[in-house]
């Protein structure tokens, strides 16, 4: 039997922030998870600044604000757990997230009801929500249709962002009743529309990596409460965190 | 008039000679009533309270009794939760002062290149800003060491 190839893809572009989270991720990854591989995705601006020794593999991606999804499609792994670049390990479990496949081919963690204080935008139109968070992605790229999907995410996304994608009302022209142009900065409305929309992905088998309340995979920091249980984070995500705020003040003063 | 209790009446003593309750009174004009009523079982002079009697006969001892035991641990499930959000709130806070000072490491070219993985670990898992500043100190010294060697 083949051996499958298991690794973690960590992107960072646009901000040294993300760079030095990526860098900052990646040491925690070999920390808990010490025979890892992991491939940096990132600028060669940014790979310029040193320190990518510690990653196994480099793609070297440009400056579009979707570049993870093109990291995520070019993963040199058989599987792969995609974890946002601002985020960092804090338990030993992280290798068994490879065992939650299962009868799965993608496993994200959920967007719920629940937690939807927290999220920019959830719910639009006539209570049509969000499904999935893309902050982390445990992905088998051995199935042609996850393949697929992983390219066509990220080709949809840049076409969503440039203007030259939106789902068409019935006279042809852009849908904005019922997807407003609001959802259009959102890399889930692409994958939204892919997997619910998308006839040739009606058989791929999308899995949640968290039980309910669980969020040991991806522990966001503006939770007020986790509800994670008994269960310890192994992933906690910095999104919104002050060193990202103080970097993103910082770019825009440039 | 109307005047009755509402169904959540509890015990405030072991004892269960008091109960809290609240009193509800439909006066004839229309305008309703809620009161937080204190129900002892006896009023200051020794005899019984007719409120308590009222009380006994509207909800019952075994309701009373079993509202207080849901009461209690409803109670305590709310200590519970606020004690684990504040918990959380405070290691939330912790780790994203860490993060920080970590990335902070990171803009230190000595630091980000340092192929010593120990010592990479040891700057990563640092629980405090002075455990963290030591272990850069060592990094800086055997970078220092290092371009010492290479300068013979």
């Amino acid at each position: 039997m083949t051996k499958v190839n298991k690794g973690y893809v960590v992107v960072a572009n646009r901000l040294e922030f993300y760079y030095y989270s990526a860098l900052n991720l990646i040491s925690s990854i070999k920390e808990f998870d010490p025979d890892a591989k992991v491939c940096l995705v990132s600028e060669q601006k940014y790979l310029d600044l040193g320190g990518s020794h510690i990653a196994d593999h480099i793609l070297t991606c440009d400056n579009h604000p979707r570049a993870k999804l093109w990291g995520m499609a070019n993963t040199p792994f058989d599987q792969t757990f995609y974890i946002d670049a601002d985020c960092e390990i804090i338990h030993g479990d992280l290798p068994t997230v490879f065992d939650l496949f299962k009868d799965k081919h993608v496993l994200f963690t959920a967007l719920t009801d629940e937690r939807s204080y927290i999220f920019a935008e959830y719910e639009w139109g006539n209570g049509v929500s969000f499904d999935w968070c893309g902050a982390v992605c445990l992905y088998d790229m051995t199935k042609p249709l996850v393949k697929d999907l992983m390219n066509d995410w990220y080709d949809l996304t840049v076409k969503q962002y440039s203007g030259e994608w939106w789902p068409s009302a019935p006279d042809g022209t852009p849908d904005t009743v019922n997807y407003p142009k609001s959802l259009a900065r959102w890399d889930q409305f692409s994958l939204w529309w892919l997997l619910n929309r998308e006839p040739k992905y009606s058989d791929i088998l999308v899995g949640r990596l968290d039980d309910e309340y669980d969020c040991r995979w991806n522990n966001f920091h503006g939770y007020e409460w986790d509800h994670c249980n008994d269960k310890e984070p192994v992933v906690f995500h910095y999104s919104n965190s002050v060193p990202k705020k103080e970097s993103l003040a910082r770019s825009r003063l440039r | 008039m109307k005047a009755y209790f509402q169904s959540n009446p509890f015990w405030v003593n072991k004892e269960k000679t008091e109960a809290m309750s609240i009193y509800t009174i439909e006066k004839d004009d229309g305008t309703v009533e809620n009161r937080q009523q204190p129900v002892p079982k006896n009023l200051p002079d020794g005899s019984v309270n007719p409120l308590w009697t009222q009380l006994l006969a509207e909800i019952g001892e075994d309701r009373i009794t079993k509202n207080t035991d849901i009461r209690r641990k409803t109670k305590l499930k709310e200590k519970n939760e606020t004690d684990l959000k504040k918990n959380q709130r405070e290691r939330s806070a912790g780790l994203e002062h860490l993060f920080g000072l970590k990335l902070k490491a990171f803009e230190i070219k000595e630091v980000r290149e340092c192929t010593d993985k120990a010592l990479r670990t040891k700057i990563r898992g640092s629980k405090s800003d002075i455990e963290m500043n030591a272990w850069i100190a060592v990094v800086l010294l055997k970078s220092l060491e290092i371009d010492n060697d290479e300068s013979k």
